[in-house]
């Protein structure tokens, strides 16, 4: 008799942690994932790979021909790159120790952007592919990582690329996906029970910071619209970046869409801003945060009735 | 001196994934990008850290013993169950 096939990521899915506690006794089933798995299937690839040929990932909607080597805003081909992947513990609560794969590339120009160059060249690291990820995994797990996590640059350009990997791997962990939140509704379709978190960078509270400051048109009406679809059906983390001297156009105006669209949702403030990468080229953004800026940020969010878990 | 052991994350290559970067401001805060749980656990002993990094040292010392603890009791588990299989096919 042969017994039942285990998930190996089932002890920890079972575990009454922060992660499976607060995330929803659903996401616990063993079965839910490996019904995702299924849903990798090579239709969804296929249509998944269609973008390559015609991008609309992201709401630039450049429609570039990346099989021709077109490159659109985010100059990125029609593979993904790796630059880094490691286990972390620096994330919330909830997901640590998390195993991220940086991907290179993005649809967004931040100018504060940390991760510098490695986000804005999409040349930078190596292929991804399944045979990576198979190997990357485990090692992963090693390192007691309980989800892999695709962050950035910016994933949402990548998501074929992502598809394809996953789909190749017989033992997927749960899966996070730190995003700008700037894809479009068929890129969000395309995910749609394979990502088990959402984690999303809600930037900028108003069109003028996140244009000047991104290069990016429309931001607040795509990164609402994507935050309300996605934690109508999804567990979801909202952060805000806090920018020196952007606590009034910016903090606020998230903060207080948080309070009337998403009040329950999960809340990180980060204050752990830093000048990198092209800051100095706006002079409120070459300086650090004010720490009084992070105090009346957790006390705005507490005055608002936020879900802070950060 | 600071250390900590940590293996080197496979297939990127350079060795720059292992790094922790940590900025110091002129007031005294740290900034830590890429804080692995060794690299925590050695800015806590070195009294480098605050409440939040206790919070957090203690929360994943929790799900280790936790993850450890369940995976001595699914082993366990297993065993029985293989032990079981074993008595029935002998048994048969």
């Amino acid at each position: 008799m042969t017994p039942p096939a285990r998930d190996p990521y089932s002890e920890v899915r079972k575990l009454a942690s922060p992660f499976c506690a607060q995330f929803g006794a659903s996401r616990q089933a063993t079965g839910s994932r490996l019904m995702s798995q299924a849903l990798l299937t090579q239709t969804r690839q296929l249509e998944a790979r269609q973008h390559y040929a015609r991008c609309q990932l992201c709401e630039h909607r450049c429609a570039a021909n990346r099989l021709e080597g077109v490159r659109g805003p985010c100059k990125a081909g029609a593979e993904a790159r790796v630059y880094r992947h490691r286990v972390e513990s620096g994330e919330e609560l909830e997901l640590i120790p998390s195993h991220l794969f940086y991907l290179s590339g993005c649809d967004l120009r931040c100018a504060f952007c940390i991760a510098e160059e490695n986000a804005f060249d999409p040349r930078r690291g190596v292929p991804l592919t399944a045979e990576f990820l198979r190997q990357a995994i485990p090692w992963g797990k090693a390192q007691q990582a309980r989800n892999i996590q695709w962050v950035g640059g910016e994933p949402t350009i990548h998501i074929p690329a992502i598809l394809e990997a996953m789909a190749g791997c017989s033992d997927l962990p749960p899966v996070v996906w730190k995003s700008d939140f700037y894809g479009t509704p068929e890129a969000f379709d395309l995910l749609d029970d394979v990502v088990d978190v959402y984690v999303a960078d809600f930037k900028f509270g108003n069109d003028a910071c996140a244009e000047r400051i991104a290069r990016v048109p429309n931001y607040t009406a795509v990164i609402t619209r994507n935050l309300k679809r996605v934690a109508a059906a999804h567990d979801l983390i909202v952060r805000h970046l806090l920018l020196p001297e952007h606590f009034e156009c910016c903090y606020r105006p998230v903060a207080e869409w948080m309070r009337d669209h998403l009040p329950s949702a999960k809340f990180s403030i980060r204050d752990g801003y830093l000048p990198k990468w092209r800051a100095g080229h706006f002079a409120e953004l070459a300086g650090r945060l004010d720490p009084n800026d992070a105090r009346r940020a957790r006390l705005l969010a507490e005055e608002l009735g936020l879900n802070v878990i950060m | 001196m600071l250390s900590c052991n940590e293996p080197a994350a496979p297939l990127t290559g350079g060795g720059e994934e292992r790094m922790t970067e940590i900025s110091i401001a002129p007031d005294g805060r740290l900034y830590v990008f890429g804080a692995s749980v060794g690299v925590l656990e050695a800015l806590g002993a070195a009294g480098l850290g605050d409440e939040s990094l206790e919070r957090r040292l203690a929360c994943l010392r929790d799900l280790a013993c936790r993850t450890a603890a369940a995976g001595e009791q699914a082993a366990a588990s297993e065993g029985e169950a293989g032990g079981a299989l074993r008595n029935r096919s002998t048994e048969e």
